[in-house]
């Protein structure tokens, strides 16, 4: 094996990401690009062409601004699931090319495992619960017996996909969550104190099982009749937020564990970082939040994870190598510590 | 005679803090809800007061109904307490780890979540902390919280899925948890018939419900199967 960069692809949804680790495992920013639909939701066909289109100007501009060449990597990993089938396609196209043209090994990785791991790097905590918050999923997940294992997820959407939706419902492109977490803020910057009355939404936990769909719903409706724009976004936040942070607790109640990590791009919620951290601080646990630029996609995360798998010995071979649109968290054997 | 001694912490839960002593000089357990500081306090209290109540009146009438649950004893909303029967027993998640139980102690879970079930109760949080299994190996759900009576298929499949989900992420090295659970909750039906009507209706028979986990369990995003 030769001793170099690792690179990592992450192509699962609306960004086309390209990072890079070094021979340590150490991070290096990743240079990404989102598409953003002038309406409407993503086409996963229209997100597919824009990652093609972009592919060989992101990895230039990678290999440029860390002033490194394509004969310097040893390994090149990718996303292989889970997510949008035409969008992990590019992102696979790619890695296989690069691995063959370089004769380096091509190592496929899992998507959510790979935001726990950039999670750890970054914040240096041990055996967290993560708290996986982002548009296609909304998970909790911890290690156990040598697994990253789902112990609650969401019944229907994704919270930022319920964030998108509602937020495109009234007017605003996607993404729609930071908008959101503005307005919220406006609310509480001209009432300070804001009361929850009349602002009541559903708040479904159960167990450590989410639902967001008739909360979406619920906060439509709340607009259509009237109430202030911004009232209801602070509204949704507190309620999502919550029930997200209330499941996070159950799983540390569950597993005795006390740290809390945070990923997926919801995860660059001040709200939501903040909830985390007062519930951490009742019970004597910590939370713990990667840099926004770790929270969202970025193929920086795949290459660690990348890393991880490499110098575990697992590597993937071409036969291997085809996408999973549905590939689970816990079909990854995690053998490092 | 002091009513209430506390002796020590038995867990903090998510919900709420529980602590173990006596009432009245006898074994009492002692659920204490706070205030969560993370939540809005219009939604705290009124997740807070809903939850206290559902629990209290859905234990009462369980009781009635013949099911193995904690006596209450006494109860102060204002304080957020609970003062209720000590149940003897283990939780599930112990018993499990020790790996001594016999085959049929994932049969009984079943049933007694079916009982809940076909009284139209839907426990809400079954987590393998919220099942105790007694010294004869049967199973008693506590922690009623987050029950609700309910007649749809759907509440019914989602309780059953909280449960699969853990058995699959806590305990994966046991074969096949959740299918014994479903045949010991299909089994009290074919030994006590059909469902007694419940207030609101009649609840759905074991089978239908069954077939509705399995339809949960492939519309979840990625961990259908």
């Amino acid at each position: 094996m030769r001793e170099g960069w690792i690179l990592g692809i992450e192509s699962t949804a609306h960004t086309f990401s390209f990072g890079l680790v070094d021979a340590d495992g150490k991070p290096r920013p990743s240079v990404s690009d989102t598409i953003r639909p002038t309406e409407g939701g993503i086409h996963p066909r229209e997100a597919a062409d824009h990652h093609v289109e972009l592919s060989s100007q992101l990895l230039r501009k990678l290999l440029d601004d860390n002033s490194i060449k394509a004969s310097d990597l040893a390994a090149v990993s990718f996303s292989q699931g889970p997510g949008m089938g035409a969008c992990l396609r590019t992102g696979a196209a790619a890695a296989r090319t690069i691995a063959e043209h370089l004769d380096i090994p091509l190592i496929g990785v899992n998507h959510c495992v790979a935001h726990i791991e950039i999670g750890r790097e970054q914040c240096g905590c041990d055996d967290p619960i993560l708290l996986y918050v982002s548009g296609g999923n909304t998970q909790v997940i911890a290690r156990l017996d040598g697994r990253y294992r789902v112990l609650g997820e969401t019944l229907d959407i994704g919270i930022g996909n319920m964030l998108d939706k509602f937020a495109r419902k009234h007017g605003i492109p996607f993404p729609g969550g930071p908008v959101i977490e503005k307005k919220a803020l406006e609310w509480v910057s001209k009432n300070p104190n804001p009361s929850l009355k009349g602002l009541e939404l559903p708040y479904a936990v159960h167990g450590m099982d989410l639902a967001f769909s008739g909360l979406m719903s619920a906060a439509n409706k709340l607009v259509s009749e009237g109430e202030p724009f911004e009232a209801v976004c602070w509204s949704i936040q507190e309620h999502a937020f919550a029930a997200s942070i209330e499941v996070a607790e159950r799983a540390l109640a569950h597993t005795g564990k006390n740290e809390i990590l945070l990923g997926g791009g919801v995860a660059c919620n001040q709200r939501l970082r903040d909830m985390s951290e007062i519930m951490c601080n009742e019970r004597g646990a910590s939370s713990h939040c990667p840099p926004r630029m770790y929270c969202i996609d970025n193929g920086t995360m795949i290459a660690r994870l990348g890393w991880l798998e490499l110098i575990s010995g697992r590597t993937t071979s071409l036969t291997h190598s085809g996408i999973d649109q549905e590939m689970r968290t816990d079909q990854t054997p995690i053998s490092w510590p | 005679m002091e009513a209430w001694i506390g002796a020590q912490r038995l867990h903090l839960g998510a919900e709420a803090e529980v602590i173990s002593g006596s009432w009245f000089g006898r074994p009492a357990i002692l659920k204490k809800r706070k205030p969560r500081g993370w939540r809005h306090p219009d939604l705290d209290k009124h997740l807070t007061s809903k939850r206290m109540t559902n629990e209290i009146k859905l234990t009462i009438w369980l009781a009635e109904m013949g099911a193995p649950v904690p006596a209450i004893w006494d109860v102060d909303i204002e304080e957020g307490t609970i003062i209720m029967e000590q149940i003897d027993g283990k939780p599930l998640i112990e018993v499990l780890q020790s790996k001594q139980y016999d085959d049929k102690l994932l049969h009984n879970v079943g049933k007694a979540i079916r009982f809940f079930h076909r009284n139209a109760i839907c426990h809400g949080d079954l987590s393998t902390n919220n099942i105790l299994i007694n010294s004869d190996g049967n199973a008693i759900l506590i922690d009623l919280g987050l029950a609700t009576r309910e007649y749809e298929l759907e509440g019914f499949g989602i309780d059953l899925h909280v449960l699969h989900e853990i058995l699959r992420a806590s305990h994966p090295n046991i074969e096949n948890a959740m299918d014994e659970v479903l045949a010991g909750y299909v089994e009290l039906d074919e030994e006590m018939g059909q469902a007694p009507e419940a207030p609101g209706g009649q609840p759905p028979s074991a089978k239908d419900v069954v077939k509705r986990l399995e339809q949960i369990m492939r519309r979840v995003r990625y961990h259908g199967g």
